[in-house]
């Protein structure tokens, strides 16, 4: 693998995949369009959670807000991954989205958001048992919100219990960097369809 | 039966298959039902059914893509009962079999709008009921088991069925302090959409049962109505954001 394609390369934690790519010998390009791209090893989509969404009871939204929170992340990933589609290497493309895990959790107050991020993650489940014959692989990392969105409102832990890995974990974006790398690595090749937490070991279900 | 006994539920695409199967199932639980359908063609009919075998029951005219037909059908319903207590969205618009890669707002657009804004509708609309019921106070949407696992056939449904268990999650939440419950409910059964596509494919119909623990596809009224009721009632009052998959023993994942 030599070239991922990144979308959202400038949010904080594009950088820092950027930074664990290159330590792999991978060139992480900033998505401008795809026009000039040509066969690509990997597509890596970021967001677009970099923004943090803005808290609320979800019947206090108007129906511009609950487009805005559940229906443009979907269609921003749903029309990316339509057109990476077309530059994927056969065999052997790879395709890793980031999402939030508030979608996996529920999150009270960004109940919209957390749809989104849901919707996001079986688009990717789907693509993966489509694209899968073609030899192209696809798996979500999922992130704490507030390693994804600087600024993120607080939520309530989605455990019972303390983050394992302690609570700076929840929110190290590096450590989130370095799973998206891994899931580009040969050795994961086997794997499609996968959903990893990356989130110090908060969520653990199912 | 009267679990229900004095209730009132309002259930989304009621006309047919499993909403029909929840309205029926609801009914005969003791509780009023509103069906709340597009067409009157497939509502009235339903409704007629439910006070035929002794229920209450009245068809309402709605379009759950739009805000204000799902304000007009909870006025209605409040109205016409006293209350709201129990809000089942079930309507759903079959999209075709698509490839993500091929998915375009066709496609998007009609399993958006009535699943997931569909339930933002309801939610939106119902919640003051919902709150002035406290302990009865019921949202379950009718997901799916591709909203779980995903779908080789159907990326876009499978999204926003997953999407629906999402806001039940959140809602759950969010309403928990209310007394009221949100679940989803994730069928496989006997609907208009299966019998399409079983027609399509004569061999499907024995491959997705021979995929079932029971061997079996769903009926809704007799394998899911009663997952609704019981969602629907006291037994259920500690039981919220959950997904309760009714597929015959297929999907086995939690």
């Amino acid at each position: 693998m030599s070239v991922a394609v990144v979308e959202h390369a400038s949010s904080p934690l594009g950088e820092e995949v950027a930074a664990r790519l290159g330590e792999l010998g991978i060139r992480a390009e900033p998505l401008t369009g795809w026009d000039a791209v040509g066969v690509v090893d990997a597509y890596v989509h970021l967001g677009p959670w970099e923004a943090p969404p803005r808290p609320g009871p979800l019947v206090e939204l108007d129906d511009h807000a609950f487009g805005e929170a559940f229906e443009r992340p979907v269609l921003e990933l749903l029309w990316s991954l339509r057109a990476a589609y077309a530059h994927l290497r056969r065999p052997g493309g790879r395709v890793v989205v980031v999402v939030p895990t508030i979608g996996m959790a529920g999150a009270p107050g960004l109940a919209a958001s957390a749809a989104a991020a849901e919707a996001q993650r079986l688009l990717v489940k789907s693509a993966a048992r489509q694209w899968g014959a073609e030899g192209i692989t696809m798996n979500v990392v999922a992130a704490d919100l507030a390693a994804l969105a600087p600024g993120a409102p607080g939520l309530p832990s989605v455990s019972l219990s303390a983050p394992a890995l302690g609570s700076a974990a929840v929110t190290d974006r590096a450590a989130v960097a370095r799973v998206v790398a891994m899931l580009l690595e040969d050795g994961a090749a086997a794997l499609t369809g996968v959903t990893v937490s990356a989130d110090g070991g908060t969520w653990m279900a199912p | 039966m009267t679990a229900l006994a004095g209730r009132t539920a309002i259930v989304t695409g009621a006309g047919q298959g499993v909403g029909e199967g929840i309205a029926r199932a609801l009914a005969a639980a003791g509780a009023n039902v509103v069906v709340a359908t597009r067409r009157a063609e497939t509502g009235e009919p339903v409704a007629a059914a439910i006070r035929d075998a002794g229920g209450l029951a009245c068809f309402v005219e709605t379009d759950v893509t739009v805000g204000g037909s799902v304000e007009a059908a909870v006025s209605e319903a409040v109205g016409r009962f006293g209350a709201l207590e129990i809000v089942v969205h079930n309507a759903y618009k079959p999209a075709r079999a698509h490839r993500l890669d091929d998915a375009d707002d066709e496609v998007w657009a009609p399993n958006a709008r009535t699943a997931v804004w569909g339930a933002f509708y309801c939610a939106r609309a119902a919640y003051p009921h919902l709150r002035a019921a406290g302990l009865r106070g019921r949202l379950i949407l009718v997901s799916s088991p591709a909203g779980v696992e995903g779908s080789a056939t159907r990326p876009v449904y499978s999204a926003v069925k997953g999407a629906q268990r999402a806001l039940a999650k959140s809602l759950a939440k969010e309403w928990g302090g209310d007394g009221i419950t949100v679940n989803c409910i994730a069928p496989v059964a006997e609907s208009p959409a299966l019998t399409e596509a079983f027609a399509g494919d004569p061999d499907l119909r024995d491959a997705v049962a021979a995929r079932t623990a029971l061997r079996r596809i769903g009926q809704p009224e007799r394998d899911i109505g009663p997952v609704a009721v019981f969602l629907a009632g006291d037994g259920a009052s500690f039981v919220t954001g959950q997904t309760i998959v009714c597929d015959g023993g297929s999907f086995m994942a939690l």
